[in-house]
């Protein structure tokens, strides 16, 4: 089997997952070895399903003993089946990076022979390239459920990240799809990850030379649409996941059906890419802007398909608006719809020195397309006269903002510049 | 109105501050490179001069704006210079870096045009692609075409990230290649480097467009989402896209 194969195949095996994140670890290379990490990341590449391409995010093997119904390398299933040797993924990885292809090695693996065997071939593959290739480039490992609590923790000691996917929103939907899977068996790596962390932290304080364990964190993953969960469920779990286990991120995955089962969509349901983008931007709007997942959603609903999540909530509560920009505090910009943390930022800044109106705020990066409905500047206000819901939801939904844009790319060329002015060849 | 015409280096353009100020007249000066022609009206030539031209720097840099006057001189925009210039005033006036301001004219202007700079640095930091053209010792050489000058800003990065390799980065737009040495980097102009044909070998190329290609999901294809993020102007000179 040609190196090209199983690449190929194992790449493929691995997209599903949606983390792609390089961020977060200021490794700092060493003379003489391989790499340097970059704090903020960097994507090298897009794939054409406009993804960015970071890390070379590979499985270590698809041959999976695990039979989860919502996976395409589930035992049942007819792929072909690969795996990389050790060396050959080591070789592989340092050869990219000196190309400048990859930032890293996103490493994943089907569930081969137990979780430990497949965690220790993941641990040798490490073991190279940190050791023999003296790579300082950037590593996230995917703990399997169920590995030994050493294993997690040497694993943790070469990687920048870990990572345990949470799957399924609730238990029940993991009993019924992923029956080798129990929460317990995903939350104990997580526990283990989280406790670790914290004990290095400490022993770092002691002693500053003390090894680094995962530096950039640990994330999770969770697939959308695949069992019945509510967006408030979805979301109150992954605000819990942020604040019991100090996740850097939790990803979303829009399901997409790959097999038969009589608890799953079926292939005739379109993966739902639109919630899953909704779930992103709540899940922003919980780190960055200071919204909990119940001001985001009602109980037992998902998210507004038609609204983004900061417009749907501005408009249910039109008791909080106008602000004023002049003298809001910078919690309370925050959350008008079109001003952004940068903005708000600016703003708070540019505000020192004068007074700003509406020209000033779309000067300082706001769309005050968005904005204008709920802002005011010393008593001035743009917005409509009464609040009415069904107006503002017209005005603020995404074909709306879409055909503003539209009709501004359509006629602006015209305006510039009269048809007859055009060279010879432009004209239609 | 008179003009002060500088070399087009950025010590020249430092030297025309600092006359305009000698000269008292920095409200009225427009600032004009060589290259562009000469204008009407009256008409000085700047002479470079590296002790003026570090004397401005120092200052710029205790007002905390020479990283955005330096980023924003080199995309060479019309008029630019005299956007600069504007910020340059209104600092010193202040005594206080202005940048915080963004509904400023000149501050927009000069923030927007670093922070394309800036953009291109980020760019380049991803789409640089080597190729592995000798295996002892081991030489890797990348070829760019920026739309700014920003390859000595691309140094550092790189050559903290392959301290082990020889690399050369070549800039086929404004001629000139970046040269690490496992010792230090610097700019080179010379020619012949510019002209060497090479080419990568190794099964390393092909591997990597094979992954490309598979890592994309059929059903989620976006081709106008990924043009956003890679721009045809950086294809020509990406692995996977040949």
């Amino acid at each position: 089997m040609s190196l090209y194969d199983k690449l190929t195949v194992l790449g493929e095996a691995a997209r599903y997952d949606a983390s792609c994140s390089s961020s977060g670890s200021g490794r700092q290379g060493k003379k003489g070895g391989l790499g340097n990490a970059h704090m903020a990341g960097i994507c090298h590449t897009w794939a054409e399903d406009g993804r960015c391409v970071s890390l070379l995010k590979v499985l270590l093997s698809n041959d999976c003993i695990f039979d989860c119904a919502y996976c395409a390398n589930r035992r049942s299933a007819e792929t072909r089946r690969e795996s990389f040797t050790p060396e050959e993924l080591a070789l592989i990885t340092a050869e990219f990076y000196r190309r400048n292809y990859i930032e890293g090695l996103f490493l994943s693996s089907a569930v081969v022979c137990s979780p430990d065997h497949t965690m220790e071939l993941m641990l040798s593959v490490l073991r190279l390239l940190r050791g023999e290739y003296g790579f300082c480039g950037y590593i996230h490992v995917k703990v399997i459920p169920g590995a030994s609590g050493e294993l997690i923790n040497a694993v943790g000691l070469l990687a920048d990240r870990v990572s345990v996917n949470i799957e399924l929103p609730s238990e029940s939907g993991l009993k019924l799809l992923a029956p080798q899977k129990t929460r317990e068996r995903i939350i104990a790596p997580m526990d283990r990850i989280k406790l670790l962390k914290d004990q290095n932290r400490e022993e770092r304080l002691a002693f500053r030379s003390a090894p680094l364990f995962a530096p950039a964190g640990q994330s999770t993953q969770m697939i959308v649409g695949a069992t019945g969960d509510s967006d408030r469920r979805i979301l109150t779990l992954s605000s819990a996941l942020y604040g019991r286990y100090s996740m850097k991120r939790v990803y979303f995955s829009a399901y997409v059906p790959v097999g038969i089962h009589p608890a799953l969509p079926g292939p005739e349901v379109k993966a739902p890419l639109k919630r899953e983008h909704r779930l992103y931007q709540a899940d922003w709007l919980m780190r960055f802007y200071g919204f909990t997942a119940t001001e985001i959603t009602e109980e037992g609903e998902s998210l507004d398909l038609e609204l983004d999540p900061k417009c749907a909530w501005a408009v249910r509560h039109p008791e909080l608006f106008p602000v004023d920009v002049n003298s809001a505090p910078y919690e309370a910009l925050l959350r008008v719809p079109g001003i952004g943390v940068k903005s708000a930022r600016r703003i708070i800044s540019a505000r020192r020195s004068r007074k700003l109106d509406i020209d000033d705020l779309r000067r300082l990066g706001a769309v005050t397309r968005r904005a204008a409905f709920f802002t005011c500047f010393g008593g001035k206000f743009y917005g409509f006269k009464r609040h009415d819901p069904a107006m503002l939801r017209s005005r603020l939904s995404d074909d709306a903002m879409e055909a503003a844009q539209m009709t501004l790319d359509q006629y602006m060329p015209q305006i510039i510049m009269p048809v007859g002015a055009l060279p010879e060849g432009v004209r239609g | 109105m008179i003009s002060l015409v500088y070399d087009g280096t950025y010590d020249g353009f430092l030297s025309a501050v600092f006359l305009a100020y000698a000269r008292k007249i920095e409200n009225s000066a427009m600032l004009y490179r060589e290259s562009g022609g000469v204008p009407l009206g009256e008409c000085v030539m700047v002479q470079t001069d590296a002790a003026h031209a570090e004397r401005v720097q120092n200052r710029l840099c205790k007002l905390g704006i020479s990283r955005h006057a330096y980023k924003a001189w080199l995309t060479g925009e019309d008029s630019i210079d005299d956007a600069v210039l504007a910020l340059i005033r209104k600092a010193i006036a202040d005594g206080k870096s202005p940048l915080g301001d963004r509904s400023v004219q000149c501050v927009k202007r000069v923030c927007e045009a670093s922070d394309r700079v800036g953009l291109e640095v980020h760019r380049f930091q991803q789409f640089v692609r080597f190729m592995k053209v000798s295996e002892a010792p081991p030489v890797y050489v990348a070829d760019i075409e920026p739309a700014y000058d920003i390859l000595p800003m691309l140094g550092n990065h790189f050559s903290a990230r392959f301290s082990s390799q020889f690399f050369i980065i070549r800039d086929l737009r404004f001629k000139k290649s970046l040269i690490w040495d496992r010792e230090r980097w610097y700019i080179s102009e010379d020619r012949a480097v510019l002209e060497l044909k090479l080419r990568d070998r190794s099964e390393f190329g092909k591997l990597w467009k094979g992954y490309f290609d598979a890592v994309a999901i059929p059903w989620r294809r976006n081709k106008k989402l990924q043009a956003q993020f890679v721009p045809q102007r950086f294809r020509p000179h990406l692995t996977e896209f040949n």
